[in-house]
Formats: C-alpha cells, sequence, structure tokens
C-alpha cells in the first residue's frame, strides 16, 4: 500500500484524500493480497481531485512505480464515487507447492476428491477469534497444473469465500509456518468488477 | 540464496529481499573494491539512519566502488541461514560477508557490541583481527567509536567523527595497497587523519574527523526507500552538525564543534529533490538543537508552505525549550500535528544549572503552552534520572511538570487520550563530556526516584511516563567507558548468546553479569567515579573540546555554575580552535 502512495506522490497526480487528523491518499486495492502474495492483474483504484487522463496516470505511475509493480492499463471513471470491489465474485489463483511435493497424479487424486464433498470445514482466524467456516461452496475450480502447482478459481463473496492457503490446508497439505516452507500464492485473475 | 517458500518462514521477510527504489546493485568490471556497509541492527532500525544512506550515496557514486548493505538478521532468519547452510550476505546481491573487501560498521549503541560479533560470525569472517587473513579489512565508526577499546581486539580500525571523506581514503589506500602483507596495509592507515589502529596501541593520539561546510557535504539524491518503515514515510534532512550550548552530560554536542549549518537554500533545495525521488510524506529537520538554527522560523514556514499543497508535513524530532516559539509551532506541519518534544531533562533549576541545561521552568510552559495554542496535542517530554547531584526533590519536579503541562493541555480542550508522554532516561556517564568521571546511580535509586515520579502521577490518566530496565544502562555505561579488558566481557556476553541488546525481548542483564564476572571484571564497579588524575582508556582520541576544558566544566557543575552558549562569536576555550571575533 505504502509503495503505491509514494508512487503516485512520486508521480505528482492530483489524489484526493480522507478527511481528519491524518488526511491519507484514497487508494482502493480490489481484494488485496496477503504477505508475500503476487498477482499478474491487480486492480486498484485511485480517487483523484481533478480528472486527469487515464493515458497520462498510466504513464506518470510506469515510471514512479518501483521494479517488480507495473501498470498494466488505466482507465476512468467519472463519477464514480467508489469501485464496487466488494462484489467481484471470484478470483483465479496458481499455488506453487515448496518441494518436496506430491506428484501430479496425487495433486490430481486429491482435487477431484475434495470436489466430491459436500463440505470441507477449516479453521478461519479473523483478529483473535477463530471460527469454522465451509468453503466447500466457495471452490468453483480446482485442478493440478503441473510442476508442483495447483490451480482453483474460488468466491470472493462474503459468506462464500475461500482462500488459496485454506483449500491446501483442506486437501492435506502444509500451509508453512515458522519451521515449515510455505505454498506461494499468485493471483492470476480478478473476476471483472459489476457495473 | 533463501527460497521464497522459506522466506515466509520468517517474521517480516521484507527485511530480507532488497531491490528497494533507490538500492544500488553492480555487476559490472569497473568495481575494483566492494565494500559492505554493516549496521549491526535489524533492516527497519537501518534504514531510518542518515548516516548510512549518506555513505551509500558517497561509496557508490565511485565508479570503481560497489558499496552494498548488510543488516543484522533477526534470530529466525539467522537460523534459516545457518539450516540452508548460507552465510550471512548483502541486500543487493547477495554476497556473502567473507567476500567483501572492507566490511563498515556503524555503532551507534554500545549494546550493539556483540552483535558485531554475531554479524562476522554468521559471515564467515574470523573475529579476531588478528587471525584474518584473507578476510575483509573490518573497521567501526559513528559516535560509539570516539571510546572504541572494548572492540579493539575484533576491529582492524576505527574511524572517529564524520566519515563521509575518511571513507572514500580509506577505500583508496586499501586498494592501492592489493598485494602487501595485510599486517603492512593496516598498518598504513592510520596516516589517514582520524582512523585508529588499535593493534599499533595508544600512543598515537588519533583526532576526530569533521565535515565543517555542510553545503558542499555529500548528500543522497536518490536515498533509498524502505520496504519497512517506522511510522510515516520520512525524509531527514539534516540542518546542521554540532551544538555549543554545552550540556554537560551530551557526548554528541561536547565532541561535535563548532556548530556548523545548512544553508536554508541548500536545505529546501534537498527537501524538493528527496520529496520527488522518494515520494515520502514527511520531512524532519534533524540536528541537535534544531531551534538553535539561524532562520529556523523562516525555514520551517518556507517549507511547510512549499509542500503543504502536496501534503506533507514537517517535523523537528528535538527541539531547545527555551527557542521554541508560538510562530515556530505555527510554522510546523500544517497538515498533521502529532506531537513536539521537549527536553527539560532534569526537575528543577538547580538540577538544570548543574548539567547547564539553561532552560527555566518559565520557558518550559511558555513552550507548551505555545504547541497547545498551536493545535498540537500531544507534547513528548524527556528526562534523566540518576544525574550527577540529584536528589529525590529533583523527581518530585519532574512529576511537578508533568503535571502542569497535562493541566495545560486540559486547559485547551485537548481531546486525545494521553497529553503528555514523558520518558524518563537513566543518565549514563559518557566518555569526552564533563560527567565523564560522574558516578552512574545504580538500580535501586532509578526505580525509587522513578516510582516517585510516577506515585506523584497515578491519578494523572492523561500522562504517560515510560522508562528502560535501568540494568542496561549499567551496562551501556560499563561499555562507553571500558577499556581494552571490557573486550573479553563483550566476547563473553557473544559466547553467552547476547544478540540484538538493542530489543527488550532480546536484552537479558544476568547474560551480561555472568559476561564479565567471567572476564574477570565486576560490572557494578562501571558505575562508580572515575578519578580526574587518572588515565582514561579514550585519552589517545581527540575530540573537539580539550580535557581541561572538561576538568573545569566538572567543577563548574559541582558549584551549580552555568556556563553560557558560546554561540560561535564568544569563546570559552573550549579547545576547538574556532576563529572567532570575540
Amino acid at each position: 500500500m505504502r509503495a503505491f502512495e509514494r508512487a503516485i506522490r512520486r508521480a505528482s497526480l492530483p489524489v484526493a484524500h480522507t478527511q481528519g487528523f491524518n488526511p491519507r491518499p484514497r487508494l482502493v486495492f480490489a481484494a488485496p493480497l496477503g504477505v508475500g502474495g503476487t498477482g499478474d492483474n491487480e486492480r486498484l483504484c485511485v480517487a483523484l481531485e481533478r480528472p486527469v487522463p487515464a493515458e497520462a496516470v498510466l504513464a506518470s505511475l510506469r515510471t514512479a512505480l518501483p521494479p517488480g509493480l507495473s501498470p498494466a492499463a488505466a482507465h476512468s471513471l467519472p463519477g464514480v464515487k467508489a469501485p464496487a470491489y466488494h462484489l467481484i465474485p471470484w478470483a483465479e489463483w496458481e499455488v506453487a507447492l515448496p518441494l518436496p511435493a506430491p506428484s501430479g497424479a496425487e495433486l490430481a487424486r486429491l482435487c477431484a476428491d475434495l470436489l466430491t464433498r459436500n463440505e470441507v470445514r477449516v479453521q478461519r482466524r479473523r483478529k483473535a477469534a477463530a471460527r469454522e467456516v465451509d468453503i466447500r461452496p466457495g471452490i468453483l475450480a480446482l485442478s493440478d497444473a503441473g510442476y508442483a502447482r495447483l490451480r482453483m478459481t474460488l468466491s470472493l463473496i462474503a459468506d462464500r469465500s475461500a482462500k488459496p492457503l485454506e483449500v491446501v490446508e483442506a486437501l492435506g497439505l502444509p500451509r508453512g509456518d515458522e519451521r515449515v516452507p510455505h505454498p506461494l500464492v499468485h493471483r492470476l485473475q480478478l473476476a471483472p468488477t459489476p457495473g | 540464496m533463501v527460497s521464497p517458500h522459506d522466506l515466509l518462514r520468517v517474521r517480516k521477510p521484507a527485511r530480507y529481499v532488497g531491490g528497494e527504489l533507490g538500492a544500488v546493485a553492480k555487476h559490472d568490471d569497473a568495481v575494483r573494491l566492494r565494500f559492505g556497509l554493516c549496521f549491526p541492527d535489524v533492516y527497519e532500525i537501518a534504514m531510518s539512519h542518515l548516516g548510512s544512506q549518506i555513505l551509500y550515496s558517497v561509496l557508490n557514486s565511485l565508479p570503481w566502488v560497489a558499496c552494498e548493505r548488510v543488516h543484522a538478521p533477526w534470530p529466525d532468519y539467522a537460523d534459516l541461514l545457518r539450516e540452508k547452510r548460507l552465510r550471512l550476505h548483502s541486500l543487493e546481491t547477495g554476497r556473502p560477508l567473507r567476500e567483501f573487501d572492507i566490511l563498515g560498521f556503524s555503532l551507534q549503541t554500545e549494546t550493539c557490541y556483540p552483535t558485531v560479533l554475531w554479524m562476522l560470525e554468521l559471515g564467515g569472517v574470523a573475529q579476531e583481527a588478528g587471525d584474518r587473513h584473507d578476510d575483509p579489512l573490518v573497521i567501526v565508526g559513528g559516535p560509539c567509536a570516539v571510546n572504541p577499546e572494548p572492540l579493539a581486539p575484533f576491529i582492524d580500525a576505527a574511524v572517529i567523527g564524520d566519515g563521509e571523506d575518511v571513507v572514500v581514503e580509506l577505500c583508496d589506500a586499501w586498494l592501492a595497497s592489493s598485494g602487501r602483507p595485510r599486517a603492512e596495509r593496516i598498518a598504513k592507515l592510520p596516516s589517514i587523519e582520524g582512523v585508529y589502529v588499535p593493534a599499533l596501541g595508544t600512543d598515537r593520539v588519533v583526532r576526530m574527523r569533521k565535515v565543517l561546510d555542510l553545503d558542499a557535504a555529500p548528500y543522497p539524491v536518490h536515498p533509498i526507500v524502505p520496504h519497512i518503515e517506522a511510522v510515516h514515510d520520512r525524509v531527514t534532512l539534516e540542518i546542521a552538525r554540532g551544538c555549543t550550548r554545552g550540556c554537560r552530560f551530551c557526548q554528541a554536542g561536547a565532541i561535535d564543534r563548532p556548530a556548523r549549518y545548512r544553508s536554508a537554500d541548500t536545505v529546501r533545495r534537498q527537501a524538493r529533490e528527496h520529496l520527488t525521488a522518494t515520494g515520502h510524506e514527511e520531512v524532519s529537520l534533524l540536528s541537535l538543537s534544531a531551534a538553535d538554527y539561524p532562520g529556523i522560523e523562516e525555514l520551517c514556514r518556507d517549507l511547510a508552505a512549499e509542500h503543504a499543497g502536496a501534503r506533507v508535513s514537517l517535523s523537528l524530532p528535538s527541539t531547545r525549550v527555551d527557542a521554541f516559539s508560538v510562530s515556530l509551532a505555527e510554522s510546523i506541519s500544517r497538515v498533521r500535528r502529532s506531537g513536539i518534544t521537549l527536553a527539560p531533562e532534569a526537575g528543577t533549576q538547580r538540577l538544570r544549572d548543574v548539567i547547564n541545561k539553561q532552560v527555566t521552568d518559565e520557558d518550559i510552559m511558555t513552550a507548551a503552552e505555545a504547541a497547545f495554542a498551536s493545535g498540537f496535542e500531544l507534547v513528548k517530554l524527556y528526562f534523566m534520572l540518576g544525574l550527577p547531584t540529584e536528589t529525590d526533590e529533583d523527581a518530585e519536579g519532574i512529576a511537578g511538570i508533568i503535571a502542569r503541562i497535562t493541566g495545560l493541555g486540559r486547559g485547551h480542550g485537548s481531546r486525545r487520550g494521553k497529553i503528555v508522554t514523558a520518558s524518563l532516561a537513566a543518565f549514563v556517564p559518557k566518555p569526552h563530556t564533563p560527567f565523564q568521571w560522574e558516578a552512574q546511580a545504580d538500580s535501586e535509586t532509578f526505580d525509587r526516584r522513578r516510582r516517585i515520579v510516577t506515585d506523584a502521577l497515578k491519578r494523572e490518566r492523561r500522562a504517560a511516563v515510560h522508562w528502560h530496565d535501568p540494568r542496561r544502562a549499567l551496562l551501556e555505561c560499563a561499555l562507553a567507558r571500558g577499556g581494552r579488558e571490557t573486550a573479553e566481557a563483550v566476547r563473553q556476553a557473544y559466547l553467552l548468546g547476547s544478540r540484538l541488546d538493542g530489543w527488550d525481548e532480546c536484552f537479558s542483564s544476568d547474560v551480561w553479569v555472568e559476561a564479565f564476572r567471567r572476564a574477570g571484571l565486576d560490572l557494578g564497579e562501571a558505575a562508580q567515579a572515575l578519578d580526574p588524575g587518572a588515565p582514561l582508556p579514550w585519552d589517545h582520541i581527540r575530540t573537539a573540546v580539550s580535557k581541561e576544558f572538561l576538568l573545569r566544566e566538572a567543577e563548574r557543575a559541582r558549584q551549580g555554575l552555568t556556563t553560557p552558549d558560546c554561540g560561535g562569536v564568544r569563546c570559552y576555550g573550549c579547545g576547538a580552535g574556532c576563529k572567532m571575533a570575540g
């Protein structure tokens, strides 16, 4: 988040700010990635104080962003107060498992088995409390993608959502902690924003 | 290298990835010397250090030098390195410490000494200077280098004073002597002014280096923009070096004279360049006493006006109470008003006179009033406990000041939770100051006086009082005033597992007590007063002021007499040798 805030300042874009004691630039990310997550097609909405042509925003951000963050496209949403990012229905992910990982055939079998289940219960931690949720309705597609990778399409709709590492855990694979290597979570695309 | 799968196992993996805007990785053939800039603390602490950014920029501006950063890992990353059989390495190219030509450690605090040893071990470099053959040249710099004796067996050289010029001269000399036997190469280094080689003994006097013209002094045009930051993304501009107020406890002010200032034009230009290059949202003006800068109000006003439109705020990390005024308060930060910091240091006028901090109770209240009236909602206060001649009455004075300022803030209708946060630091006698011979108050005394303050403020919910374990201050005292025999205690502490002692969760007083015992020393004895007639372990290091001046000031302190600020105009014979009219 901070990297984008700084880039926007470096690019001298007339970004609008929040009110109050500590005004922050009005930037919203669609379904922000967690620590270590990467994405091919992420989405960011910047509120500007006055209209600036989308191509100009794209060009100045391209120069201002640090290595590793490159904007692909920009378009204006005139008259829109806030984008409906919370309504984006799904995301497609690729998860790279640490080696040694099960074979492709084994992963394919695990995925197929999971999809036959009616219920997949996992512990979801929010703030301090944890509660059990059923993520099966949130798993829209799941398959082995070769080279110790899984491909999955997961719902983002509240109360029917699923997260990549929850799926990994549900498959009986390690999701990583201080002692165990972590899978790498990569988002291939987000569904189009409604409206 | 550590794979991303494993990097996610540690806390704050962003500490170890590099690739920041402004980072410089040189792979080309023009590079003839590789310099590892080592900071003995973790990434986010290291990246807040302005001096390192300056040295990084100075060295990398030379086509024949590649300067790369090495920071202390958090223990979880160190464990990971060990698990993968990897050495501690630089951020830019992943080069192990062992493969650098020169390693320069910045010593900001004495408690970092075992961390230096730890980094050397993790990096595959021999810890004893005498055991090094093909190893890099290991040097230290920074404030603690004015007494480097506790690290003497482990370092090849120390740089005393401002590093910008010396570090280039050192690289030059080291490169020029390539191919010669190591001992011969090192023995030549003291010909560079400001360089001390412990192996050659303490007979030779080493004079501190000083950069006098701050306008001409190098400054990073493209500072590194860190991945992890403290609170706000901030540009730090050094507006002055040195201070002539002569507070008797202060090492930074005592060793660095005369005071010299960067011109307002240069400061404004650097602010502009830095904000463009980084996109930070705050400009912080750094100096020992910002309000002593000539024209500080105008500078603040100009900076605030120029950058307010971009919502960039301005802050002065520390300021002198007596020079703080309503107009200065108003010129700071029209955008984000967090808090201002005042440092009365002592609770009574009597004690303030002893320490030569020439600030009255009225000055303090006026400054606080000015702050509240300008819309500041938080006042941060710095005090010390354990100052020479201190009594319980002085602690009561501290409580009184905190209570009165809190009342002032309440009167202005402050809506914040805390109106005042006060920090109580234990006094540590430091080398090269008038108080260098003083005893340090013991933990019981510190705790008792601290309780006087906190008991008096028990019912005051809008004021918070903070303090650290006073046993850490005892350690600082022992290391700051230690001679070469203290090095064994440093080694023992390292062997007993001391790392990153600047962090409360890592520091263990018991480890250090045992370390000193194993070295045949008594940690408690370090707190005792020193004999002014006896030689000191740092006598061979000459800073700005003379020993005679320090003795005179120590005597005046005992009599409760103040010595005015020379202001660069009226000389009191401190020994800095400035050319003055008066």
